[in-house]
């Protein structure tokens, strides 16, 4: 019910956005709007927890997707909050025009739908027509800017990104046919998630190993799983900051979620989940080392940043392949990650400003020249980096803990590459936050002013301090471990 | 109407999808390329046509209504329509000369019939069509792969397309109208998109393929 309610705001806010006729009215229109999005995406993830009455019957109920809605509503509110002075500096210097700004209205609250329904729907089929709209909603997006790879960053991104969609497609074509092979045919119709557990005992299961195979690849594209990571730091490093908030916080989630939705139906199909855990477990393994060889002597900053979106994503999908303490540790990472990275990139939307450059070599002294921002931008770079009280310490001690115990190998080198990239932060950022250079500062030298950047950030910062020191204390374990099992 | 005409039919019209996917392959001329896109497209909306007719699916005849308005007549003349309002050549460049790409695709094909045989054993009568979409896809993402021409990897992801929708037919005799109407919706927003975005490279680089994309690199 709320959920529709959820749709339709986002769905008018675009529309307004579209017609408002100066800066000042578009960003109070999306403001508005996000906020209405935020509202009724709590209440229904209450409905999901019943503490509210009603229901709906085309949704997924189960903890997981809750969580993943919580976190969309929370990170597009801090995104659209952080874009407002943003955008106005650009239309300011003359960046952009108001129609560009008007466009960037509409569209970021139809990425927002798209990410709603892809999360919540219970039919594979709408499912997946949502998943390709988050695409093609933010392709316009990534081509943002006019000037200087914008562009080969959008073909990159939806030619890449659709061929995989396209892809996992067929895994879900199998997943009909394997319901049509199960004889009940008349229950083609409507492949639901939960529909598919139900009957889980009936299904072939050479037809639906194959379906994952094929749901994983596909997907796992828009996961930025190494080897299909190729389109992610160009989109992630070319669109405005806080859209690639958005794009590494939140949508690499959606499409993880999904991924775990089929592990989910795999796993009930063979009665075991031995099968698709070593899946988990490699490319997991794969997407952390692999992105970490290039964010040693990364030039640009934003695509550092990118980078570090892979190397975390593969470590969720490394930490699902654990069994049920895995997927717990998993979505604690996928919280943590989701607030702090989204904040990190709002951060560098202001230095973008400042400097022009989103290479290190033009950007020094952020301490000197942005010193609220550079203490917001230095704790939120800790916690990524698994300082406690970080959630993703929390998380990164549990999945080691677990797979040492069983995979010992893979996960010393998982270890030493998320060493290697704790390394390569403090090496590239550091000099560049509190280090000075003559050819590399701002280009003018206004005093900085505390704005909703600013507040975003610091917000982000204390939820996820909170929720790190709930997991330290005992509740937030055992609430998250609780989560997960509502399915 | 005989029934018995129904699976020859289907497999004639399946086997004409794949002999134009494997010439697609080897053409260089944006026009002749998307002629023979419409031409497979149509063989697909006669495909889900007679599902109509011979099986008695009636929602299909929507779909093939679908296919026919948008991938036989509106991407192919939209596509004609940018590429003359952008003023580049016709012609297409590729990483592979036309004959190298035709070679490969057959062994593409081949591929493909080995998957289908050896992944889904159980398919009985709709084996032709199902390992013929496979194929198709393979030669779709081949040619995504080896083009470097815009328009060649708009009709490459297009060619994948038609294959998965072919499979779809042959699998579950097609999906629920309302979700192959919002599969539909989302792949001509995605090909609009791309000609969209081949507009303006155009217009900055006077150019139709990725020679000046290739700057993001590490």
């Amino acid at each position: 019910m709320y959920i529709i309610l959820l749709v339709f705001a986002a769905a008018v806010t675009a529309l307004l956005c579209l017609l408002m006729r100066s800066y000042r009215a578009v960003a109070a229109c999306a403001l508005a709007g996000s906020l209405a999005v935020f509202v009724f995406a709590l209440f229904t993830v209450a409905v999901w927890f019943g503490l509210l009455p009603g229901g709906y019957s085309a949704l997924k109920f189960d903890g997981f997707g809750a969580v993943i809605l919580t976190l969309i509503a929370t990170v597009q509110l801090f995104a659209v909050a952080a874009g407002i002075p943003y955008l106005k500096a650009e239309l300011e210097e003359g960046t952009i025009t108001l129609s560009q700004v008007r466009w960037y209205g509409a569209l970021i609250p139809l990425f927002v739908i798209s990410m709603a329904v892809a999360v919540s729907a219970n039919g594979l089929g709408l499912m997946w027509i949502a998943l390709e709209a988050t695409t093609l909603a933010t392709t316009m997006l990534v081509a943002f800017y006019t000037k200087g790879g914008s562009l080969e960053a959008a073909w990159k991104y939806i030619l890449v990104c659709s061929a995989g969609i396209a892809i996992g497609l067929i895994g879900i074509l199998l997943l009909y046919y394997a319901v049509y092979l199960a004889g009940n045919g008349a229950d083609v119709a409507s492949v639901t998630w939960t529909g598919l557990l139900a009957s889980a005992k009936t299904l072939p299961p050479a037809v639906v190993k194959l379906a994952f195979v094929f749901i994983f690849i596909g997907f796992g594209t828009k996961v930025g799983i190494v080897p299909m990571h190729t389109w992610l730091p160009d989109a992630h490093g070319r669109t405005p900051s806080p859209v690639s908030g958005m794009l590494s916080g939140v949508l690499l989630s959606v499409a993880l979620l999904i991924i775990y939705r089929a592990k989910l139906v795999v796993d009930a199909v063979l009665g075991s989940s031995a099968w698709s855990d070593n899946f988990f477990i490699f490319f997991g393994a794969l997407s952390v080392v692999v992105p970490v060889c290039f964010m040693i002597r990364q030039k640009n900053y934003k695509r550092l940043l990118a980078y570090s979106s892979i190397e975390h994503m593969g470590f969720a999908v490394f930490a699902l392949g654990f069994g049920p303490a895995g997927v717990v540790f998993a979505l604690i990472q996928i919280i943590g990650h989701a607030l702090l990275k989204s904040a990190l990139f709002f951060g560098t939307g202001n230095i973008l400003l400042a400097y022009k450059s989103t290479k290190f070599e033009k950007v020094s002294a952020v301490a000197r020249n942005l010193p609220r921002l550079a203490v917001l931008f230095t704790l939120a770079l800790l916690m990524l980096l698994a300082v406690p009280p970080s959630p993703l310490f929390f998380s990164e001690l549990g999945i080691f803990s677990l797979g040492f115990a069983s995979h010992p190998y893979v996960s010393a080198i998982v270890l030493l590459a998320l060493v290697i990239a704790a390394g390569s932060f403090f090496m590239n950022f550091m000099p560049m936050l509190f280090a000075s250079h003559e050819h590399a500062q701002p280009l003018h030298q206004d005093k900085e002013r505390w704005n909703a950047v600013h507040t975003v950030i610091a917000a982000a910062l204390t939820l996820a301090a909170g929720f790190g020191i709930a997991l330290l204390i005992g509740p937030g374990g055992q609430m998250i471990s609780r989560i997960i099992s509502i399915n | 109407m005989n029934p018995q005409l129904y699976r020859p039919l289907v497999d004639v019209l399946a086997g004409l999808m794949l002999v134009s996917g494997v010439f697609m392959l080897g053409r260089v001329r944006v026009r002749s390329l998307l002629r023979l896109f419409a031409a497979q497209s149509f063989a697909l909306v006669l495909i889900a046509a007679s599902g109509a007719v011979f099986e008695a699916r009636w929602h299909l005849l929507i779909t093939a209504g679908l296919v026919f308005a948008i991938k036989v007549v509106f991407l192919p003349l939209f596509m004609v329509t940018v590429m003359a309002r952008g003023r580049v050549g016709e012609r297409m460049t590729s990483s592979m000369r036309p004959a190298l790409s035709m070679f490969i695709a057959l062994a593409m094909v081949i591929l493909g019939f080995y998957l289908t045989t050896s992944l889904i054993p159980t398919l009985g009568d709709n084996f032709f069509v199902a390992a013929v979409s496979i194929s198709l896809a393979l030669l779709g993402l081949l040619m995504l792969m080896t083009r470097k021409g815009l328009y060649g990897q708009i009709v490459g992801f297009l060619i994948l397309e038609n294959g998965i929708f072919t499979l779809g037919l042959a699998l579950t005799g097609g999906m629920p109208l309302l979700v192959e109407v919002g599969v539909f919706f989302d792949v001509t927003i995605g090909a609009i998109l791309m000609a969209l975005l081949t507009y303006r490279v155009h217009g900055e680089t006077r150019r139709a393929d990725t020679e000046n994309l290739e700057t993001l690199i590490d």
